[in-house]
């Protein structure tokens, strides 16, 4: 694809930068979606008839033990690897038949993610780079910077931040494409306790403000109860959705009071009982 | 907790045992490296004032710094040192852009690879001086069948260590690129070739000392100009004083090329060079 394509493509975004979205349409959706792996010993499928939807500026969260694909969903979903012959996956309506404009990714590792080499700024701005003028590059990578609070290293280099910050980075460079939609893989896995409610506060009130949808794949329950409106369990081998439960706790929520809140309880209780029925 | 972690606060009263230990990042200062050499070659200049030196052909320092002086001033010195790293650098730095070139087409195309590999690791095994012969029969005694020789030996070992370095790039900078829909030439050279950056640093400096080398063994078996022909002239009229000027000289602007070299990667590639010392620095 040439340069000017790809600029005037971007710029037609931008003139339209709020979800596209009619109502109604959702802004994934699969049936029947299935991932074989070809091993030596012969296939091994992974996931297995998944079927779900989720709606534009839902929080979704992908919750289930490690091991049971739900990086592997969160790639199909992110056009990164293709889904088995057959499965139906769409985006916003059509057909997903790789990455889409409008959806970002957060990496679960952020130190093998991020340019070691670029400056936190640069990290920023690379998906602009030949997409956008250097002037209007820079007022996006500031106001990306500033929504995650590091408006004063973007002169440093990614390896001379704490992995919090690292990682709040990373959220920055995909924010910076203003993204109807937010994949995430296990982006808080690597963080210690404390680093972590602070960046789920801070990704609920991003999303807050930008709107986006977000897919958020976690093994800890607590987080996609915490921080999602709907969580689905996959689990098995191979893995399906085996339960979709609505967190219909009140916003914005709170690290103490939600936690204490006894729906918040009852539902992490819930969650916690499906996972101890799967492994039976 | 070794000595080298200490807080700035108690950094007086334990830099001693640091120092003792060996600190990671501790260099001594650059002037106690003179010391062997400033002995060396006092001993040697006492040596052949007092007769003791066995060969009578090896001048005394003084008498090389003063041929080197005289050379210099009647400009034979700069000229032939102007030739040779003309030579030198202009077949360096062609080699080194056909040598990432190639380095990066063998690197990210599989076709690529399979077609030409085999060819490669036959031309950089033949030791270069071999090709000297058919160089001046092909370009005759000129300073391009220098070039050509310098660029020659600079391909390879840039070519070889490209091809490592774009084929390095990871599966997490993959996955980014193909998530921010990167155009080939942006996946090129915003992943592929910083990645490649630091082990091209290692080759361009094996090339540049490559370079220079065959620039001036073609000059003493080719081509009559520059260094390599005044250590032979100097050799033949029985000047030994004028080549050891020459000799010493030539290590001289090795080194300076080399400290160019790395100036260049720090100044130019900023993010590589700290990164580097780090990783470094934490790794132990």
């Amino acid at each position: 694809m040439s340069m000017s394509a790809a600029r005037s493509a971007q710029s037609a975004q931008g003139a339209q930068s709020m979800p596209a979205a009619q109502p109604g349409d959702h802004a994934f959706s699969c049936s029947g979606l299935f991932v074989e792996y070809q091993l030596r010993t012969g296939p091994l499928r992974v996931l297995e008839d998944v079927a779900f939807s989720c709606a534009p500026g839902e929080f979704v969260s992908i919750l289930g033990p490690s091991g049971t694909g739900k990086t592997t969903l969160l790639r199909i979903l992110a056009g990164l690897l293709a889904p088995g012959r057959g499965s139906s996956v769409t985006f916003e309506g059509a057909p997903l038949t790789g990455p889409n404009e409008g959806v970002a990714i957060v990496f679960q590792d952020y130190r093998s993610s991020l340019l070691q080499w670029r400056t936190v700024r640069k990290n920023v701005a690379l998906g602009l780079e030949g997409r956008v003028a250097a002037a209007e590059r820079a007022e996006r990578v500031d106001a990306a910077l500033d929504l995650v609070g590091l408006s004063d290293r973007g002169n440093d280099y990614p390896w001379q931040l704490s992995g919090g910050m690292q990682q709040r980075v990373q959220i920055a460079r995909a924010l910076v494409m203003r993204p109807r939609v937010l994949l995430m893989d296990e982006p808080f896995g690597a963080l210690d306790a404390m680093t972590k409610g602070q960046l789920q506060d801070e990704l609920l009130r991003v999303r807050e403000v930008t709107g986006a949808t977000v897919v958020f794949v976690t093994h800890d329950v607590d987080e996609a109860v915490y921080l999602s409106d709907r969580v689905l369990v996959l689990s098995g081998s191979p893995a399906r959705v085996t339960t979709e439960l609505d967190v219909d706790l009140p916003s914005p929520r709170d690290q103490v009071a939600t936690k204490e809140d006894p729906k918040y309880l009852r539902i992490r209780h819930s969650v916690y009982e499906t996972l101890k029925g799967a492994h039976q | 907790m070794t000595a080298g972690a200490v807080t700035p606060g108690t950094e007086a009263t334990s830099r001693p045992v640091a120092r003792r230990q060996g600190r990671p990042g501790w260099r001594p200062r650059w002037p106690i490296g003179l010391i062997i050499p400033v002995v060396l070659v006092a001993a040697w200049q006492l040596a052949k004032s007092a007769g003791a030196l066995p060969y009578a052909n090896v001048p005394s320092p003084l008498q090389i710094w003063d041929s080197a002086v005289t050379l210099t001033g009647n400009g034979q010195l700069p000229g032939d040192f102007g030739h040779t790293l003309a030579a030198c650098l202009l077949g360096w730095v062609i080699g080194s852009v056909i040598g990432a070139a190639a380095g990066t087409a063998l690197g990210l195309s599989r076709a690529v690879w399979s077609y030409s590999m085999a060819s490669v690791e036959v031309l950089r095994s033949i030791p270069a001086i071999s090709f000297i012969p058919i160089a001046v029969i092909i370009f005759l005694q000129s300073l391009k069948m220098e070039i050509v020789i310098a660029a020659w030996v600079s391909i390879w070992p840039v070519a070889v260590s490209t091809m490592a370095g774009v084929g390095g790039v990871t599966s997490a900078h993959r996955d980014l690129a193909a998530s921010l829909r990167m155009s080939w030439t942006a996946r090129v050279t915003k992943l592929a070739l910083p990645t490649a950056l630091p082990k091209m640093l290692v080759a361009l400096r094996l090339g540049l000392a490559g370079a220079l080398v065959l620039a001036i063994v073609a000059e003493i078996v080719g081509n009559p100009h520059g260094v390599g022909y005044a250590l032979v002239n100097a050799q033949q009229q029985a000047q030994p004083a004028e080549m050891f000027a020459y000799v010493l000289l030539t290590g001289a602007v090795g080194v300076a090329l080399n400290a160019l070299l790395s100036l260049a990667y720090r100044r130019l590639a900023p993010g590589f060079h700290l990164a580097e010392t780090a990783r470094r620095g934490h790794g132990r």
